[in-house]
């Protein structure tokens, strides 16, 4: 029988906004579904082939300082800032003990690699929870064109669809892209970053 | 470059993929990029295929659940440890239970089919004391001394066992009866602390003595046993066997249950069922039925299992026909399927225990998946 989901305050997918707020309250949920993944991968790559097994390790060291400091985080984005930087000064000191430092010639390196670091795995997370929140055919097309970069006459091949389906699909998919990632960037040109 | 820059990033570059870019933000990215040779290889890789399709798939499987239970039990030792300081010990775990989770959820109560008013359970507990006598616990304020050991009663749901001197003689028990509809806390004379669920007993020695702790349950309850090395703690359930050291744990087994189930939250257990045993470790379920003498060994959600400890049922793939059990024990009511597939369905959730049955009803309800009508003590579960 089918499988459905009631919520009494949690949801399934789970907005940015709240996942720092219930991270706050202690409810870590919706923080393990959707920040933790980044931080392990990203510590992993950090971490390099020789010490990628105390990656969990310190993953969760890391969350724990942020969550006995958790008020002291106004955005999602400070707590995963907290938390990048953390994983970084840990991953260096396991490194020095391994005399692994090659990776770390320099400060400015050092400073580019994390910064590169961050950047990708946001991007790629971004992406993941950008095709999630897609309605399922908008999701599968998106997949195949952005990620396999298909040519819409193959992805009407292999969904046996026409091609002005597939056009339709897709551009369903980026209006509702955009009106995601446009609020994301809108916030940001407001915040005089830009 | 500052923190926020670098998310301002991720987003630029991920509208480019996307091909909404504006041309201001397009003027932007392209700076980033020129800014360093590192900076224009990650946007290159980026825009490889083949790499996001790889990025995406490490993302999809990392399982944070392992992890995020491992956190829920730094935090619940941190926010003891910290407790601790300056509480009383005993107060410590009253406060514990249930200060995890906040719920905001009121929902409206309108409809006038769901107007039981039937509530949730209290600490409601009877005593049976070794010389056969009953009291009963809600009321009891005043200290009982049996065979050198002080029972009393340190807050409105928790029994402390105080042992003045160790003796030789032959223990004396206690027995304390959980009904339905209840839940009781108690502190054995080793200071173990044992949370006993509705429709639960447990048998114990008022003081330990000799080679070992034992102690004999029936229905639910969660362990938190002190460590002593040189005494191990066992508790018989059914024809099932807990041998612990020191340890956290919980252990169910009902009567009109065919199984019975032992989940570690730290430690070690060895659980056995007749002549065979598994050596449990953290996060892990054994699970004996009656009908065999055998014991399988699985992983298990320790959150979810112990949530009842904490004031909630988290309801994980659970089918209709196991969370009505457990409604039944807790509110007290009887359950009556119209149609038996219901039971099959599965839900995923979380109810605070300590709503009334109307509203765990009404929530349940929300999913369109059944309707539940209730008469008297009698929960019907219909189309």
């Amino acid at each position: 029988m089918n499988n459905s989901a009631f919520d009494m305050g949690s949801q399934v997918i789970h907005r940015e906004e709240r996942v720092l707020e219930e991270f706050r309250e202690g409810r870590l949920e919706s923080f393990y579904e959707t920040v933790y993944p980044s931080m392990l991968l990203f510590t992993t790559r950090f971490l390099g082939e020789q010490a990628d097994f105390l990656a969990e390790d310190c993953v969760q060291d890391a969350i724990f300082d942020a969550w006995k400091r958790r008020d002291s985080f106004h955005s999602l984005q400070a707590l995963k800032g907290f938390l990048y930087t953390s994983i970084r000064n840990d991953a260096i000191s396991i490194s020095r003990k391994e005399q692994a430092r090659r990776r770390y010639l320099s400060s400015r390196e050092e400073e580019v690699f994390f910064n590169t670091s961050v950047i990708d795995q946001e991007t790629r997370a971004l992406l993941y929870r950008a095709l999630g929140e897609l309605p399922g055919m908008e999701r599968k097309v998106l997949e195949m064109s952005f990620v396999e970069g298909l040519k819409n006459v193959e992805i009407a091949g292999k969904l046996a669809l026409s091609d002005s389906s597939i056009k339709k699909y897709k551009a369903n998919a980026i209006k509702i892209l955009r009106q995601k990632l446009s609020r994301a960037l809108l916030l940001l040109l407001l915040a005089g970053i830009s | 470059m500052d923190r926020e820059e670098l998310f301002t990033v991720s987003r630029l570059i991920l509208a480019e993929i996307a091909g909404i870019i504006t041309e201001q933000q397009a003027d932007r990215l392209l700076s980033w990029r020129k800014e360093h040779p590192e900076h224009e290889a990650l946007y290159q890789r980026l825009k490889d295929k083949r790499y996001l399709k790889e990025g995406l798939r490490a993302l999809e499987r990392v399982d944070g659940r392992r992890a995020r239970e491992e956190m829920y039990l730094r935090v619940r030792r941190e926010k003891r440890r910290r407790l601790v300081g300056w509480i009383a010990a005993a107060a410590v775990i009253a406060c514990a239970a249930g200060m995890f989770y906040f719920h905001l959820y009121r929902p409206p109560v309108e409809e006038t089919r769901l107007a039981s008013g039937i509530a949730p359970g209290s600490p409601r507990a009877t005593l049976q004391l070794a010389d056969g006598s009953i009291v009963l616990l809600d009321t009891l304020d005043r200290c009982i001394e049996q065979g050198g050991v002080e029972v009393a009663k340190s807050n409105h749901r928790q029994l402390s066992y105080l042992s003045r001197a160790t003796s030789d003689e032959s223990p004396l028990f206690n027995e304390v009866r959980v009904p339905r509809g209840g839940e009781f806390d108690l502190v054995l004379a080793d200071g173990t602390r044992v949370w006993l669920n509705a429709g639960s007993s447990l048998r114990f020695p008022v003081n330990f003595s000799g080679e070992e702790r034992r102690v004999f349950l029936s229905g639910e309850a969660y362990f938190e046993v002190t460590r002593d090395a040189a005494r191990p703690f066992r508790v018989e359930i059914a024809e099932c066997l807990a041998e612990v050291l020191g340890t956290e744990f919980n252990l169910s087994g009902y009567d009109d249950d065919p199984v019975v189930y032992a989940t570690l939250a730290s430690g070690s257990v060895s659980f056995s069922n007749g002549p065979s045993s598994v050596l449990l470790s953290p996060g892990e379920q054994g699970v004996a039925r009656h009908s065999s003498d055998r014991v399988e060994k699985r992983r298990a959600n320790v959150e979810e299992i112990v949530a009842w400890k904490n004031g909630m049922f988290i309801l994980e793939e659970q089918t209709l026909g196991e969370i009505m059990q457990k409604i039944a024990r807790w509110y007290d009511v009887e359950i009556a399927f119209l149609d038996p597939l219901l039971k099959e369905i599965t839900f995923k959730g979380r109810v605070p225990r300590h709503a009334n049955l109307d509203k765990v009803l009404l929530t349940l309800e929300k999913t369109g998946e059944a309707r539940f009508s209730t008469e008297n003590r009698t929960v019907v579960v219909y189309r």
